[in-house]
């Protein structure tokens, strides 16, 4: 039953958004805003029905339905509740469903809120946002259906079908539920509550601004109304990718037991793409808003953003580069990389065409070097830079070699860490410089002086770094530049509220908050600045500065690493977890100058049930805001455990990563929250007997 | 005396083998001894051969526990960290480097995006330049007409009030 209702469901969703999309492009062409009102209606309606779609695969799982070919792979009897409702997203269908859920969601959404303030450019918001819906829900009912449950024929065979095949019978739902395979225990984390969730909404939320720019290109509307109109939404999509970002790189620091938070896997990548198109896109749009300027380029990195997006996908989920996230492999890729392919040229098509017939003209020039629109194209450059090397290192060059050169390369970490550096210094240079730059002209002599005391604040901040931890001068340089961009960001705000307190005599609080609440969108971005800066010392400490051993100890034995030691005090072997899991776990104690610091539990996973990965290893750590030891159980003798191999890591200043990142949220939340929506563009109609007391 | 002679190469020859056989021992040395940094510091130069794209030092599989023990005993044997990577590429292919160790593919690699980079940023500056070039020459800009310039947008509302009161 619940697979007939999820499949119906799904069917519905897909035929009203195909129904939305003819109604209005017909509702568009014949200007009749009866079918336009229709196309709403059947955007809207998607969202009720894939939640029910989404909602049975859920009940699914809670109520053990093995039958289900989905539930049976990810999810065992021993699966808590907690991961069953994850588990919704633990695979590749139910990952698609839960995609095309969200983006209904995003679809729905933008049609309540925009429709009255856009009514010209929302018939094709729907089209572009219910053509892409469309696409996904095709997938989900011709390629990787959810709802497929087994089926035993008479001649014994074992199908895959939603419905029940003439004369077919059910298995046995015993032996469907000792066979199952339970979730990935990759995925058996906290993090995936939360972490795939928001990189979805990232990844979805980019069709709304490419949705609107689609339909400033279809509708001829080229003004700045699907600038105004997608703003939100684009920080807003923003906000949810960094937020996945964050937060996957927190479960990789957790799961995957390897002492860092960024690996370089293309999929990581693949997930960072769209991020440094949308940060782009995001600084240089605010140059067309201002100046009315670079319509073209923020046409192509909006459009390239979306892009980014669907190549990502395609490449996290077809197979086509090795990576620790491949676990969604499947017959999808080929339907993805063609759809990939026709936005992709579309998009670009409807630019040109445009940009030819002299529609998308800039409407000033550039007036300076320093200006603040030429540090923000500059900005842009550096941006699709990494874009391009990243790209090339995760992808090109892999496929490259394939290709044409008959062999199979790898670019990893030895090549992301010679090629992104000095892109990353040009980036936090001009986030530095930029802020204090104006629109229009801008002297170098002014320049100097605003930038003059946020280097020296941050001169003196690097000195006294360099007094704790000795460094080179060509890491002190990267510290002192990064510095410097949080500085600007946090003297700018204090420039302001002094302002503020001396000028109009405010109290300092009502001074702070009245200059967040006058331009919360300058402000927020310098929050978002200062996390930044903040995410870039943590990243330069635990890469540059991380201390690593591995050593075998008997029980009372200890290591030695940089300030620390750590001891091996006692082996549990074979604890048996409630979800079934074996666990083997030491107990280590850190100590520093003879004091003991922490008991921690470093300890190895085993899952029986699982097919394929079917262990992990769990770190213990030890966290200040100085540093993290982070001590990982490697190895111990079978019998006994009297002695055990562990690795150690000292990771300098790594939680100013995770406090940066929430800084980071915050100053996006102040930038898009509050700031009153786009007016309705109507006009109160004239009451007749009013008109006529004035007549 | 033939006896002798023969007894004393015989000796001889057993001493000799006796020696090279510890010389052979001493130059293998102890794996043991072969700390699990050193060879770890090999290992994260790798890639684990089989998984996808997990760096040997951190793989957990039984697979890469054995190379790893392999590294070790190459370490033992007198190897350098070169050698020992050039082996395992040599027996798997460039994919398990994170950099490739042909000279030719390592260019291509490295070369493509140092010069995508280095031409876009020469484009930048020749852009920059010709917006300098005509700020110099005193170009006047015409602003272009569209509808989202803020003029334009206020002349056309302020029509369409006019209108409007004239039709009251």
């Amino acid at each position: 039953m619940l697979a007939e209702v999820g499949f119906i469901a799904t069917l519905l969703a897909f035929a009203a958004a195909l129904y939305a999309i003819v109604t209005a492009f017909a509702g568009t062409r014949t200007h009749n805003d009866a079918l336009i009102a229709s196309a709403r209606n059947a955007t809207i309606v998607a969202f009720p029905l894939l939640l029910v779609a989404c909602a049975m695969i859920v009940i699914g799982l809670l109520t053990q339905q093995y039958q289900m070919v989905y539930i049976w792979s990810v999810s065992d009897p021993q699966t808590p509740t907690f991961f069953r409702i994850t588990a919704l997203w633990g695979s590749q269908a139910g990952s698609i469903l839960f995609w095309s859920f969200l983006m209904s969601f995003f679809s729905m959404a933008v049609v309540i809120i925009n429709w009255r303030g856009q009514r010209r450019l929302m018939p094709y918001v729907i089209m572009y946002t219910m053509a892409v819906l469309a696409f996904f829900l095709a997938l989900s009912l011709f390629f990787e259906n959810p709802f497929e449950r087994y089926w035993i024929l008479q001649n014994s065979e074992v199908v895959k079908s939603v419905f029940q095949p003439a004369g077919a019978v059910p298995p046995s739902s015993i032996r469907l539920a000792e066979t199952a395979n339970g979730l990935n225990p990759l995925l058996r984390h906290f993090g995936m509550i939360i972490h795939p969730p928001m990189l979805y909404l990232g990844f979805v939320g980019f069709i709304i601004p490419f949705a609107f720019a689609m339909a400033a290109l279809a509708s001829g509307d080229l003004s700045n109304a699907w600038i105004r109109a997608s703003r939100r939404w684009t920080l807003a999509a923003w906000l949810f990718l960094s937020l996945g970002l964050i937060l996957g790189g927190r479960w990789a620091y957790d799961v995957l037991g390897w002492g860092g938070y960024w690996g370089w896997d293309p999929v990581e990548n693949a997930a960072f793409l769209p991020w440094l198109v949308g940060t782009a896109f995001l600084h240089s749009v605010m140059i067309q808003e201002k100046r009315g300027m670079l319509k073209v380029w923020n046409m192509f990195l909006v459009n390239g953003a979306f892009s980014a997006v669907i190549f990502g996908t395609f490449a996290t989920r077809s197979g086509l580069v090795d990576s620790v996230h491949s676990f969604a492999r499947s017959e999808i890729g080929f339907p993805l990389f063609f759809f990939w392919l026709a936005v992709t040229l579309v998009s670009v098509g409807l630019v040109i065409w445009r940009w030819r017939r002299g529609e998308l003209r800039d409407e000033h020039k550039f007036a300076g070097l320093l200006s603040r629109e030429s540090l923000f194209v500059l900005n842009n450059v550096i941006f699709i830079l990494l874009f391009a090397v990243i790209f090339w290192g995760s992808f090109g060059a892999p496929i490259v070699s394939e290709l044409f050169m008959n062999t199979n390369i790898t670019l990893g970490r030895d090549y992301f860490l010679a090629v992104t550096p000095p892109l990353f210094l040009i980036l936090y240079i001009l986030m530095g410089v930029a802020p204090l730059s104006a629109w229009g002209v801008m002297s170098l002599k002014r320049l100097g002086r605003a930038l003059a005391i946020p280097a020296v604040l941050a001169v003196v901040a690097t000195a006294l770094m360099a007094l704790f931890t000795p460094m080179t001068v060509g890491v002190a340089l990267g510290y002192w530049v990064v510095w410097t961009a949080g500085m600007v960001a946090v003297y700018e705000t204090y420039r302001g509220v002094v302002a503020r307190h001396k000028g109009l005599g405010e109290g300092w609080y009502k001074a702070f908050t009245s200059l967040f609440a006058r331009n919360r969108r300058r402000y927020g971005g310098y929050v978002i600045h200062l996390g930044i800066a903040i995410i870039g010392i943590g990243v330069i400490g635990s890469t540059v500065f991380q201390q690593e051993t591995q050593q075998t100890l008997a029980v009372g034995q200890s290591l030695r690493i940089g300030d620390y030691q750590v001891q091996y005090d006692n082996f549990l072997d074979g604890q048996i977890a409630d979800d079934g899991r074996v666990m083997q776990i030491a107990q280590v104690s850190v100590w520093r100058n003879g004091q003991l610091l922490a008991n921690l539990r470093p300890r190895h996973d085993f899952y029986p049930n699982a097919k394929g990965m079917n262990s992990q290893t769990i770190a213990g750590a030890y966290s200040t805001i100085e540093n993290d030891v982070y001590v990982l159980l490697v190895g111990w003798e079978r019998i006994g455990a009297s002695e055990a191999t562990f690795k150690v890591y000292v990771n300098p200043l790594i939680n100013l990563v995770w406090w940066g990142g929430l800084i980071l949220i915050a100053g996006t939340l102040v930038a898009t929250w509050g700031a009153p929506l786009p007016a309705a563009k109507t006009v109160p109609a004239e009451q007749p007997s009013v008109k006529g007391a004035i007549a | 005396m033939k006896r002798l002679i023969m007894m004393g190469i015989g000796a001889l020859a057993v001493l000799v083998l006796a020696f090279a056989l510890t010389g052979i021992a001493a130059a293998q040395g102890d794996p043991k001894k072969v700390s699990d940094d050193a060879v770890n510091a090999v290992a994260r130069k790798l890639y684990c051969p089989v998984c996808e794209n997990i760096p040997l030092d951190v793989c957990g599989t039984t697979a890469c526990a054995q190379w790893r023990e392999e590294i070790r005993l190459q370490l033992a044997e007198g190897a350098t960290d070169q050698q020992v990577i050039d082996d395992f590429v040599k027996r798997f292919g460039d994919r398990v480097v994170g950099t490739p160790q042909d000279p030719t593919l390592r260019a291509l690699s490295l070369a493509i995006p140092l010069g995508i980079s280095a031409l876009s940023l020469i484009a930048a500056i020749l852009v920059f330049m010709s917006w300098r070039g005509e700020l110099v020459r005193g170009k006047k800009v015409q602003p272009v007409a569209s509808p989202s310039a803020p003029a334009t947008i206020d002349s056309y509302r302020a029509r369409i009030e006019r209108d409007l009161a004239a039709r009251r």
